[in-house]
């Protein structure tokens, strides 16, 4: 079990840079999740790792080797395709012993090996299938499985969840979460669904054009994100951005933003005047944290409801507050009203839940003692 | 690094091995155009010269002789066939494709055959009726020969570019209420005009180079290149006069292959060229 | 607006020019042909009935076994190694780097190229004097002026190896297509594990090109099997008979002496061989697409 180390990466196809120069380690032992839309950068750096695509810069260790030019064969690293990439003609017996053949096992062994996989995977009733006869989550696993059994040193996982229906997508992340620990392999997952990476990350990159965005725990990422685009990947729904002007009047904050105006509760001006943050900014608010109620009420701003989507206990509320809007997730119970489109309604914010960003890096401002 | 060397030996070693094989089959073709610029004494010499000073003076004969009349009437004759095949070739096509007979397979597979028989199976019995209509050694016995062989193609090609057509495109013009024959002729068609090209160039490369058929009925007035290409080999072998009439032939030839490039393992699976 | 023209009608108007001319230069010429065979017919006197005759006398005679054996030689030889050399070339090429696409491109022409000029061009260089090749043979330190075309073993060889140049590519460009086919993530797989060359050919690879070589071999076949152009050219069936091929024997019994009752039995002899390898050849098209 190694940890793997990215150094100066970047990976280019012709002219395109697909990844820009990053730094990176993998923890030993560790389940990472590089997190990202599509065109990241993340597979491109698992490639890389596996030695399947060539970076343009940059150096690679598996462990205390470097490994830049070795063939992906001697780099002792397996993958999980998204689409499994059985050997069709084989059965699925062969499937999995075939990478032990070159080891020159015995017969018995691998037969021993072939079935330990087997039965830790739930696959000993289809050893003698073929791949086409077995369903997607079988065949998945017939993947993880071949993988695992030549015990490598690190386990590359390439979007392997996408081609799963929702329930046995569900099934498999607490599967594959367990198999991790079970085994404390080094393993390194692609994804682009940060419900995933949440949870079965111990650790998650977040990627974005070439480049790490940030890299933290699940709690970290969500609780403490580094920068706007960090902030509004992750979390479903999406953070809420509200830019404007800070602007003083009377002794009291405001954030303007065309015809709104938030007033700022006196804790959030005075972090904000202890940071000397002035003129444009953009302020986050995540879903839940926005209260909302019937009437007008202290310090709150009128809406007017433009959606609703009910989600099992909660409601999906779409705010249209003319110069910007909002999504507002709310318990049905302590809403306590049937919300109805068209409706005026008022909402505050809860300002220690708030974010401020700055509008020309993006980069969130420390507010301190931010406490979670 | 140790590892870095070895991975730049092996693709270096396996560029040297691809531009080998590829000398090795283009040389020939190099060697051809070399000797068509040679004079006589510079061809007559050993050892043979890789270097010398290139002359014209077989294209110069060549053009003046009985060849270009050969050339041309090689180009004309597998014009007109091409273009009577493909008119009538594609609207069988189009029929195997979209409306199916009761027994097509049988009909495709014999339509194949006659795509691949020998040629002589079909030359012997045509020559002894060309002969009784007096059709020796003209263009027209040449045409009608050919294009049993570019009707065929036609047809096996051409198809598989007509199933290729989505049927709801169809569908849906013949729920506009287009008749069958508007729906071939102002959606199906268009749409295969790359098909056609291809098809035309393949048929017109194939009747170009063929040499048999011409051999055996013509004489002297519907003479085709390959077979006057063969004449000058009566005159005590003239390699430079040879390769230049062979250089100005396949010149064209080479330039179709360049453009249907994409489609050759179709065209050759579908017909080869003899 | 309604359709002119029914659907029967618009069926005819599809199939009908094409089914009667081919019905009229083929079927029509063909069972002429099959007549005329029964037939001691020299062209231009007068025919009389032998029944199977024709065939008889063919079959007796050696000069049709010899053609026959000439043909299956040249065949068995040229397409074998075409064959392991095409799968070679299709590997060897089988990779990205640039410049790969152009010598692809400038292998294919030669199968492009008048079976006819390729024989005078290898003619040329097989010159026994002057020719090319002996002279190479000269620089690896064999013999200079090697007599090709007056031994009969070599004369044999001359035309494979023409054959071979001119169709090799072919063979590569179909297993190239094979190669094509397989699931990059599956080839990926394999890349990242450590298998054995023979493996990795067996179980990857073999698979995908199975069909494409089976489809080249039938291809190849009934190709060589009408050999003409070349051989006419290179050796004109010298030394003495031996590089006479079978239609080249047709073509001297129809329009050499004009024993056209004589030819045309042969013709469909040779018809029926063909008829044979490519019903093989269509059953396995099919089998593909379904």
């Amino acid at each position: 079990m190694v940890e793997v180390r990215l150094k100066n990466l970047t990976v280019k196809y012709g002219e395109v840079v697909a990844v820009n120069n990053i730094n990176l380690v993998l923890e030993d032992r560790k389940f990472t999740v590089m997190l990202g839309p599509s065109g990241c950068g993340k597979t491109s750096t698992l490639r890389s790792i596996a030695g399947l695509t060539r970076p343009a810069s940059g150096d690679i260790y598996i462990g205390e080797r470097l490994v830049n030019d070795l063939y992906p064969s001697e780099r002792n690293v397996a993958m999980v395709f998204q689409s499994y990439a059985l050997y069709p003609h084989m059965n699925i017996f062969d499937n999995l012993a075939f990478c032990l053949r070159p080891l020159k096992h015995s017969k018995g062994e691998v037969e021993r090996k072939v079935n330990d996989v087997a039965k830790r995977l739930h696959l000993h009733e289809f050893l003698g299938r073929y791949p086409a006869e077995l369903s997607s989550g079988q065949q998945q696993r017939v993947a993880i499985g071949r993988a695992l059994i030549r015990e490598p040193a690190v386990l590359l996982l390439d979007e392997p969840l996408s081609q799963l229906d929702a329930v046995l997508r569900e099934e498999m992340k607490m599967y594959i979460k367990k198999l991790q620990e079970d085994l404390a392999i080094t393993t390194i997952h692609v994804t682009h669904d940060q419900t995933e990476a949440q949870a079965l990350g111990d650790k998650i990159v977040v990627m974005d054009q070439g480049a790490i965005q940030q890299t933290g725990t699940p709690q970290e990422i969500y609780n403490s994100p580094l920068n706007l685009f960090v902030a509004g990947f992750i979390g479903n729904p999406p953070m809420n951005f509200i830019p404007g002007k800070v602007y003083r009047e009377k002794g009291e904050l405001f954030l303007v933003n065309t015809k709104a105006r938030i007033h700022l509760s006196s804790k959030l001006s005075k972090k904000l005047e202890e940071k000397g943050v002035v003129g444009e900014i953009i302020l986050g608010i995540r879903p839940e944290h926005i209260l909302l109620f019937p009437t007008a009420a202290a310090n709150s701003i009128r809406a007017r409801i433009v959606e609703v989507l009910p989600q099992n206990d909660e409601f999906i509320i779409h705010l249209d507050c003319t110069s910007f809007s909002l999504k507002v997730r709310e318990d049905k119970k302590i809403l306590g009203f049937r919300p109805q489109i068209d409706q005026e309604i008022w909402f505050a914010l809860s300002e220690e839940k708030a974010y401020v960003f700055d509008k020309e890096t993006t980069a969130r401002i420390e507010l301190s003692s931010r406490g979670d | 690094m140790k590892a870095k060397m070895r991975r730049s030996l092996v693709s270096g070693t396996r560029m040297a091995a691809v531009i080998l094989v590829t000398i090795v089959f283009a040389f020939p073709l190099y060697w051809l155009f070399a000797t068509s610029l040679k004079t006589r004494v510079q061809i007559f010499t050993l050892p043979p010269k890789f270097i010398f000073i290139p002359t014209l003076e077989n294209y110069i004969q060549v053009v003046n002789s009985w060849f270009m009349g050969n050339l041309l009437n090689s180009f004309l004759v597998a014009a007109v066939s091409t273009v009577f095949s493909i008119a009538v070739g594609s609207l069988a096509a189009y029929g195997f494709s979209r409306h199916p007979l009761k027994g097509s397979d049988n009909i495709l597979f014999w339509i194949l055959s006659l795509r691949m028989l020998p040629p002589i199976a079909i030359v012997l019995p045509l020559y002894v009726l060309f002969r009784t209509l007096h059709l020796l050694d003209t263009h027209l016995a040449l045409i009608l020969i050919y294009s049993i062989f570019n009707i065929s193609f036609t047809v096996w090609f051409m198809k598989g570019f007509f199933d290729e057509i989505p049927r709801d495109i169809e569908e849906s013009a013949m729920l506009d209420g287009y008749g069958p024959l508007q729906v071939f002729y102002k959606v199906a068609l268009p749409l295969v005009r790359p098909g056609l090209m291809a098809t035309a160039i393949f048929c017109l490369i194939q009747t170009l180079i063929e040499f048999l058929i011409a051999l055996i009925l013509t004489n002297r007035i519907a003479v085709t290149a390959t077979v006057g290409m063969a004449k000058f080999q009566v005159l005590g072998v003239e390699w430079g006069q040879i390769t230049a009439a062979a250089a100005i032939f396949i010149l064209p030839i080479i330039v179709f292959t360049v453009l249907v490039r994409n489609q050759l393992i179709r065209g050759m699976a579908f017909g080869g060229l003899r | 607006m309604k359709g002119k023209v029914g659907e029967r009608g618009f069926r005819l108007i599809l199939y009908l020019p094409t089914l009667i001319f081919l019905i009229l230069m083929s079927i029509f010429p063909l069972i002429f042909s099959i007549y005329i065979s029964f037939f001691d017919y020299t062209l231009g006197q007068h025919m009389s009935f032998v029944g199977f005759g024709n065939y008889g006398s063919l079959l007796a005679g050696p000069p049709f076994w010899s053609a026959l054996k000439i043909t299956l030689q040249i065949a068995a030889l040229a397409v074998t190694i075409e064959i392991f050399l095409g799968i070679f070339i299709a590997f060897l090429f089988n990779t990205q780097t640039r410049g790969v696409n152009i010598c692809r491109m400038i292998i294919f022409i030669p199968m492009m190229l008048s079976p006819l000029v390729v024989g005078f061009l290898w003619k040329h260089m097989f010159d026994a004097i002057f020719g090319i090749i002996n002279y190479f043979f000269g620089l690896l330190g064999g013999p200079e002026t090697i007599s090709w075309f007056t031994n009969v073993r070599l004369a044999l060889l001359a035309i494979v190896i023409v054959d071979l140049w001119e169709w090799t590519p072919f063979v590569a460009l179909l297993a190239t297509a094979g190669l094509q086919a397989i699931p990059p993530n599956v080839m990926e797989t394999v890349r990242l594990e450590r298998t054995s060359l023979w493996l990795r050919f067996r179980v990857l690879y073999l698979p995908y090109l199975r069909f494409p070589l089976l489809v080249a071999v039938l291809i190849r076949s009934i190709d060589t099997l009408k050999i003409f152009d070349q051989v006419y050219v290179l050796t004109g069936g010298s030394p003495g008979e031996s590089t006479v091929t079978l239609s080249m024997y047709v073509y001297r019994l129809g329009f050499n002496f004009f024993y056209t009752g004589k030819a045309a039995a042969l013709s469909w002899l040779m018809a029926l061989i063909s008829v044979g390898l490519i019903t093989i050849l269509i059953r396995v098209l099919s089998q593909k697409s379904a």
